[in-house]
């Protein structure tokens, strides 16, 4: 994966898919810039699970009516982007203990944590976000800000 | 115009058509094949057209964007924070 792959923050997935959201011509342009450069975007089953949290909040707190329908729609639409692809975090127990380093090492939350080790392990270079959480790891050299 | 030697093979109810690796074709490129008087003609689409796959994934991000329209004017940083709250306590 290396080189040509970019892990992408919920924050990201969210405002492509609310249209009227503050960043939401931001994360369209950063879609595009990655299919520009080749880069393929990537996500995780923890990013799907942040996105459709917060939106499902969204909706709940406007009632929205048939909401479940629409965001099951929303995320169909995000995994047909072009080339964009799932990863995991390992499997293996002892991998598993690799977060806490990371929550020491860089303050991460252990869900941030759990983004760094699927990140590392797939051999992830970039990463796009619209929060400054992984600034500790950008720092260190451990990813490349997108 | 070149002329290349390709072999074939049987994969269980399919026939693998192989290609020199010189050539630099990927898997997954999409062929059309026309049956001609003297056989089949095989065309695979390469960098030629690579610049119109582009276009058309741009506009496809374009056209799969937004569509959620229950959005609250929270920022990202207000976003997480929320999440962390929620998640966390």
């Amino acid at each position: 994966m290396g080189n040509s792959a970019c892990y992408l923050d919920s924050n990201i997935c969210i405002a492509y898919l609310q249209e009227p959201h503050v960043f939401h011509d931001k994360a369209v342009e950063i879609f595009i810039n990655l299919r520009k450069r080749h880069i393929a975007p990537i996500i995780s089953p923890l990013v799907l699970d942040e996105t459709t949290h917060i939106i499902l909040r969204d909706a709940r707190i406007k009632k929205k009516f048939n909401h479940i329908s629409k965001i099951k729609n929303g995320i169909k639409k995000l995994l047909s982007i072009p080339f964009l692809r799932l990863i995991n975090p390992p499997l293996e127990n002892q991998k598993q203990l690799k977060i806490f380093e990371f929550m020491e090492k860089f303050k991460l939350k252990p869900r941030d944590a759990y983004h760094l080790l699927t990140m590392k392990v797939n051999h992830v270079k970039y990463f796009a976000s619209f929060d400054d959480d992984f600034e500790a790891v950008f720092s260190k050299g451990i990813l490349q800000k997108l | 115009m070149e002329t290349y030697t390709a072999s074939t093979f049987t994969l269980g109810t399919s026939t693998v058509l192989t290609l020199p690796k010189g050539l630099g074709i990927k898997s997954g490129v999409k062929t059309k094949i026309k049956r001609v008087k003297s056989g089949l003609n095989i065309q695979l689409k390469t960098s030629p057209e690579k610049d119109g796959g582009l276009a058309v994934d741009l506009a496809l991000i374009k056209k799969l964007a937004g569509g959620i329209k229950f959005s609250s004017n929270f920022t990202p940083k207000q976003i997480n924070d929320i999440y962390d709250k929620e998640v966390y306590g």
